[in-house]
């Protein structure tokens, strides 16, 4: 079928990167956004605009916290069919109680599991989740939506459909992909290194828009190959090759009993009910042993496991805030007594490589300027597959536009929606989320339709507005997406300010930025789409004089 | 290079791209979940930590899948493609079961 090696990958680099480009996109899109998920929270939930807090203490806090805590009716429902008989109402046997934080979080999750006493996989918890101000242990609602990390951080791995974990499947697959594509585009130029400092804006069209795709690929290639591959291998165990739940199903319970074993955490409970010495104790402890250590001792993870059960042990987790492997160091006291069972050991050395590679693309550690770096790497990514989607359509449209094929019209009109679309559907969000009223019921579910919608419009106009493609020309949806944008994010950025009197002004004065941050770049985002509109305007003009200029000739 | 394949072509050879990506993405995933369930399975005889074993098997695994991937999508023996990679990953997997039974 093909010449030789280096036209197969050709073929593969073009029409591989162009069908999954799409969702590619949005996957690089997305995390770029998760790098500042927790700000975005803030921005998103303004009753939450305080400072990162630590764990707090649990006998004051967490526990009359966790005490409140239930299922809801809508858990309880979801669970019915998988369980023998009537489903119980009450839940009073709790498998565990735990605490997460991070050092950008001002809030604290709590999740909640307790026994079911007749389900049918006798394995299986329902769960209860609540969201609470550490400072005081207020509830706060926790059905508002947290657009960072609740919406555009699951958009990144799998675009929210969440059907039989269909998203993960094609995102999965479209990041094997981009690793092809990487190494495709790597053997079909084989002058990397002079493509490293080569960008020729004033060149002909199609030379810069290559040049920009190479600049873009080939800068950030490390990046992109790394965070395809991390990203596949975070997820390799669990959803893409779940051997060890399948096939080698049987080693992996081997495992299990012998790490019982090894470990004295207790698998089961007693049946024996018991008190709970002072956990507040028990992680003073733990953050006296990480100290002798020369680790940080911020908590990240607290867990009571058999909570009220002789078995019952408390396990408290480092937040890895300090170096970028994730790690937990892991130290397990018995509940009742406060003794010490057991200190997780350092990691094996293929331990140490998993934690590393997952600390690396998941960025638990302090420290913005990479955090930055991170955001910018993704962008890059987000411009190297939409210079791939023009280079394509520019290639091909006045080839199209002889011949009467649509093809180049039909790809232009999703670029457009991939990529100033999913702008707009961004920033739609981030708009509804400021205008709709506070207590709305399903809030979290309107902001979700509006998301939604604005893409399909942006779909709509897009494909609307694209008969010019077939005779050759730009499509003016470009140019005009480009303005939509840039009123969208200059009105986030004033509704932020009207809805809640966070100027932006104020919020820079006071220091606060993860508000002040993101007012920031959306300002930065209007004034490049402007920039961007004008510059397509010109070329349009030039564009439509010099046809002018050809048919004047003619007459 | 790839303005060649846009003109339409006969049924046969659209046949044959579409077998093609068949044996790249399906063939290719076979052979994938065999490398992981050998690499595990042999890792784990080997004395290794369970969970080591698996995250190393999931990266062979991967790296094998990409692999494979590519040589599919340039090979000019389209039939032995399908042939070895169904048949390695076949042969892999039955490795990991056998391996398995040894130590279970």
């Amino acid at each position: 079928m093909f010449a030789n090696f280096r036209q197969a990958m050709a073929w593969l680099h073009t029409w591989f990167g162009l069908v999954l480009g799409f969702v590619l996109m949005a996957a690089f899109f997305f995390g770029a956004l998760s790098v500042f998920d927790r700000e975005i929270d803030r921005w998103t939930v303004p009753t939450t605009r305080i400072a990162p807090q630590p764990m707090p203490s649990f006998e004051q806090v967490l526990r009359p916290a966790f005490e409140r805590m239930h299922p809801t009716p809508e858990a309880i429902d979801a669970m019915r069919s998988r369980v023998d008989g009537a489903m119980p109402q009450r839940f009073d046997t709790v498998v565990n109680w735990s605490a997460y934080t991070t050092h950008r979080d001002p809030v604290l999750e709590l999740y909640a599991g307790y026994e079911v006493p007749n389900a049918k996989d006798p394995e299986e918890a329902i769960w209860a989740y609540d969201t609470i101000d550490p400072r005081n242990g207020k509830a706060l609602p926790d059905d508002q939506l947290k657009i960072g990390s609740g919406f555009f951080y699951p958009m990144h791995y799998s675009l929210t459909l969440d059907w039989k974990n269909l998203g993960i499947w094609i995102v999965g697959f479209s990041a094997l992909m981009m690793l092809a594509a990487l190494v495709s585009g790597v053997i079909m130029h084989r002058k990397l290194l002079r493509e490293f400092f080569t960008f020729r804006p004033g060149k002909a069209r199609l030379r810069s828009v290559l040049d920009l795709h190479n600049l873009t690929g080939v800068v950030a290639l490390p990046f992109h190959f790394f965070f395809a591959f991390t990203g596949l291998v975070i997820f390799a165990s669990t959803y893409y090759f779940p051997v060890g739940q399948t096939q080698l199903h049987g080693l992996h319970e081997l495992h299990e009993q012998v790490e019982a074993q090894e470990t004295g955490l207790p698998h089961d409970r007693a049946g024996v009910p018991a008190g709970l010495a002072s956990v507040d104790a028990m992680v003073a402890e733990a953050q006296r042993r990480w100290a002798a250590d020369g680790k940080a001792g911020d908590v990240g993870f607290l867990m009571l496991q058999h909570v009220g059960d002789a078995n019952g042990y408390v396990s408290v987790y480092r937040a890895g805030t300090d170096r970028i492997a994730l790690v937990g160091d892991g130290i397990h006291f018995k509940a009742s007594t406060g003794e010490l069972i057991r200190v997780d050991p350092p990691a094996t050395p293929t331990g140490r490589v998993s934690e590393f590679l997952t600390g690396l693309h998941l960025q638990h550690f302090r420290h913005w300027l990479l955090r930055w770096f991170y955001m910018l790497g993704g962008l890059a990514g987000a411009v190297c597959i939409a210079t791939g989607f023009v280079f394509f359509v520019e290639k091909r449209k006045r080839q199209h536009a002889q011949r009467g094929s649509q093809g180049a019209r039909i790809v232009d009109a999703l670029a457009v929606t991939t990529v100033t679309g999913m702008v707009l559907a961004t920033l739609g969000i981030l708009v509804a989320n400021r205008l709709l009223p506070e207590n709305l019921p399903a809030r979290g579910d309107w902001e979700r339709y509006v998301f939604w919608c604005t893409w399909a419009l942006a779909l709509l106009h897009a494909g609307w507005r694209s008969a010019p493609v077939a005779q050759g020309l730009a499509n003016p949806a470009w140019r005009e997406q480009c303005w939509a944008i840039a009123t969208l994010a200059l009105a986030a950025v004033a509704l932020n300010g009207i809805s809640t009197g966070d100027y932006l002004w104020r919020t820079i004065a006071t220091g606060y930025w993860p508000v002040a941050g993101i007012d920031l770049f959306l300002l930065c985002s209007a004034a490049v789409a402007c920039l961007t509109a004008r510059a397509l305007k010109r070329r349009a003009s030039a564009a439509q004089s010099r046809i002018a200029g050809m048919e004047m000739a003619r007459v | 290079m790839s303005n060649t394949l846009v003109v339409p072509y006969p049924s046969t050879a659209r046949l044959r791209v579409v077998s093609r990506i068949a044996a790249a993405v399906l063939g290719g995933y076979v052979f994938a979940w065999g490398t992981v369930a050998a690499v595990t399975s042999l890792l784990s005889a080997a004395d290794m930590e369970f969970h080591d074993a698996e995250f190393l098997g999931a990266m062979a695994g991967l790296l094998a899948y990409l692999a494979a991937f590519l040589g599919t999508v340039a090979t000019r023996r389209l039939a032995l493609a399908w042939l070895v990679l169904l048949g390695a990953g076949a042969l892999m997997t039955a490795i990991g079961s056998f391996v398995q039974s040894l130590l279970t």
